[in-house]
């Protein structure tokens, strides 16, 4: 059983029991997920207790009885929400995120809280104050970050959709390590009401599929305008499953030189290539195009996304939430002393990084100049869509999922990781990781970046894509 | 660019952290590597027209007509019992001769 769809018709058919789809998810959860040689991919999850006694009505909306897994930075009612960190252990939301509330009024069933960077800061889910996540292919390696636990549930077979966040890629880049569909929608397209800020003008809340057509159907269910969220957007939500069937063929891709450069893994430029091959045997026109301010991209990423970071966990005191460390004299020592304790080396060190960019001295050295970064990067893509170009593919990440520990102590380097998926949320644009196949055994994601709002064509190119390599030789 | 132990110190106290000296080190090595990369945008060449530019997603797309007043939002008015020339009006307190009840708003 398996599919969101598949799932929900089953149920709605009564070929089986509604509460079914979630007792079989939960059993796999604790036997996959426990343990110490366990995946690690959830932070809670309901038991199988729980779910014998759960009462799932089995005509409720698009999703009845379907299991899913959230990440543990969206607001959830019935579990804690810690952001992976010390300083939220424990902390139970008194309200629920948009998304959440969408997925449950359409008879989802929240099966648990998945693992992540705390605060959604890394790329490789080692920034949790509660353990890695292992991959589901290679345990020995990571499963990408930060929304490492929901790719890691999905690729598991635990659930077949999950949600995520996405600041600079953290569902792509993650869904490229584990081999899953990973989204992240038009900036403005999904409610953030009830997703902890990291980055509020980079973050948007994307979607984990075992297949173009879950990732599509999660998104159906989540987007669309929510008055409680002032960056959402009042406009139409397209029908991505109608965009099933149209085929690659006129599709025009655009392929970025600067995405294809020395950093890349042969394998990984091998399996890219041969996704672009596939293509263009099924209709598609290919054409390289030049995003020259990409090289700026990165470093404008981390000083724009740090210094919002750095004013968003303000918050994080010891007064309003979490952890509190009051054993100083004064209410300045009771921040310091909380902060301090709750959060971990990489919060911090971002955290000290956005402080730094905002300070009087080097505001214009810094933030300025990547601010102006931003504007540049966003009008390449302009360019580029605006000269007949329907789609972008570049590489997901340059690499294959990395050995765990390997780039825990180099934040350079594992800052590298993000450099094809920044882009996209500098922009604000609609980007999905897909996968075209494996290098020495392991996962390798193409990535589909479309024009804002183009989620509908985002989504004909995946299903196009998944079509053309479904029958191919996937390894390299 | 490199950012020195005592920087890191008094940014930390801007941020309300404290760090020990082998964590204030730590971080002085990383900041300045992830800073030298970041210098990177020094050669950036951005043209006049775009000096201002503050990225695409600073403010929400709405259509032309869209705007309603936030449903939320209420003048004082409506807010409290007495409100005159800007002022919110309460019941002098009974130090300068008001009554021990007040009555009225806090």
């Amino acid at each position: 059983m398996s599919g969101l769809t598949s799932i929900a018709e089953m149920v709605r058919s009564g070929q089986v029991d509604a509460a079914e789809p979630a007792k079989a998810a939960v059993a796999r959860l604790h036997e996959q997920n426990d343990g110490p040689q366990g995946l690690n991919a959830f932070l809670a999850a309901l038991s199988n207790a729980d779910v014998s006694v759960l009462e799932v009505p089995g005509d409720r909306g698009r999703l009845p009885g379907v299991p899913v897994a959230v990440k543990d930075n969206m607001a959830t009612v019935g579990f804690p929400t810690t952001c992976g960190s010390k300083i939220l252990e424990g902390y139970q939301s008194p309200y629920e995120a948009t998304v959440v509330r969408r997925l449950r009024d359409e008879g989802a069933v929240i099966v648990g809280k998945t693992n992540l960077d705390e605060f959604a800061m890394g790329s490789s889910t080692e920034n949790s104050a509660y353990g890695p996540v292992r991959n589901p292919h290679d345990p020995a390696r990571v499963s990408g970050g930060s929304s490492g636990g929901s790719a890691a549930a999905v690729a598991a077979g635990i659930v077949s959709g999950a949600l995520g966040s996405d600041t600079g890629g953290s569902v792509r880049q993650p869904a490229s390590f584990c081999g899953v569909v990973g989204v992240k929608p038009t900036y403005g397209r999904v409610s953030r009401y009830g997703l902890v800020a990291f980055a509020s003008s980079l973050d948007q809340v994307g979607m984990f599929g075992s297949t173009v057509a879950d990732a599509a159907e999660l998104l159906q269910v989540v987007a669309g305008h929510d008055p409680r969220d002032s960056t959402s957007v009042d406009r139409p939500v397209p029908d991505f499953s109608a965009e099933r069937d149209l085929g690659a063929e006129g599709l025009v891709v655009g392929v970025p030189t600067e995405y294809f450069g020395e950093a890349l893994e042969p394998g990984v430029q091998a399996r890219c290539q041969a996704a672009l091959d596939a293509l263009e045997a099924n209709g598609a026109q290919i054409r390289e195009v030049s995003l020259p301010n990409t090289p700026y991209a990165l470093a404008a990423y981390y000083v724009i996304a740090t210094a919002e970071a750095s004013s968003n966990l303000a918050r994080f005191d010891g007064v309003r939430y979490g952890l509190r460390d009051s054993a100083g004299e004064d209410l300045g020592e009771m921040y310091e002393r909380t902060r301090t304790a709750g959060f971990g080396p990489e919060v911090k060190r971002r955290i000290l990084l956005g402080t730094f960019a905002l300070t009087a001295g080097y505001h214009d050295q810094y933030y300025g100049r990547a601010q102006r970064a931003r504007s540049l990067v966003s009008a390449d893509f302009g360019t580029v869509f605006g000269g007949g170009v329907d789609i972008l593919f570049t590489p997901t990440s340059p690499t294959v999922a990395f050995p765990l520990g390997e780039r825990v102590r180099d934040p350079l380097q594992m800052y590298l990781a993000d450099v094809f998926t920044v882009t996209a949320n500098l922009a604000g644009l609609p980007a999905m990781s897909v996968p075209v196949g494996t290098s020495d055994g392991l996962p390798v994601g193409g990535q589909l970046i479309a024009p804002k709002w183009g989620e509908a064509t985002l989504f004909r190119a995946a299903f196009a894509l998944e079509s053309a390599l479904e029958n191919g030789d996937l390894d390299e | 660019m490199s950012i020195t132990r005592e920087e890191i110190l008094q940014i930390a106290v801007l941020a309300r952290l404290r760090l020990t000296d082998p964590e204030a080190e730590d971080l002085s090595h990383d900041l300045s590597q992830i800073l030298e990369y970041v210098d990177t945008l020094a050669s950036l060449q951005v043209p006049e027209e775009e000096q201002l530019g503050m990225g695409p997603t600073a403010a929400p797309e709405r259509e032309a007509g869209q705007i309603a007043p936030d449903p939320m939002a209420h003048p004082p008015t409506e807010s409290a019992p007495d409100f005159r020339d800007g002022f919110f009006v309460v019941p002098s307190p009974p130090s300068l001769g008001g009554a021990d009840d007040p009555g009225g708003s806090p």
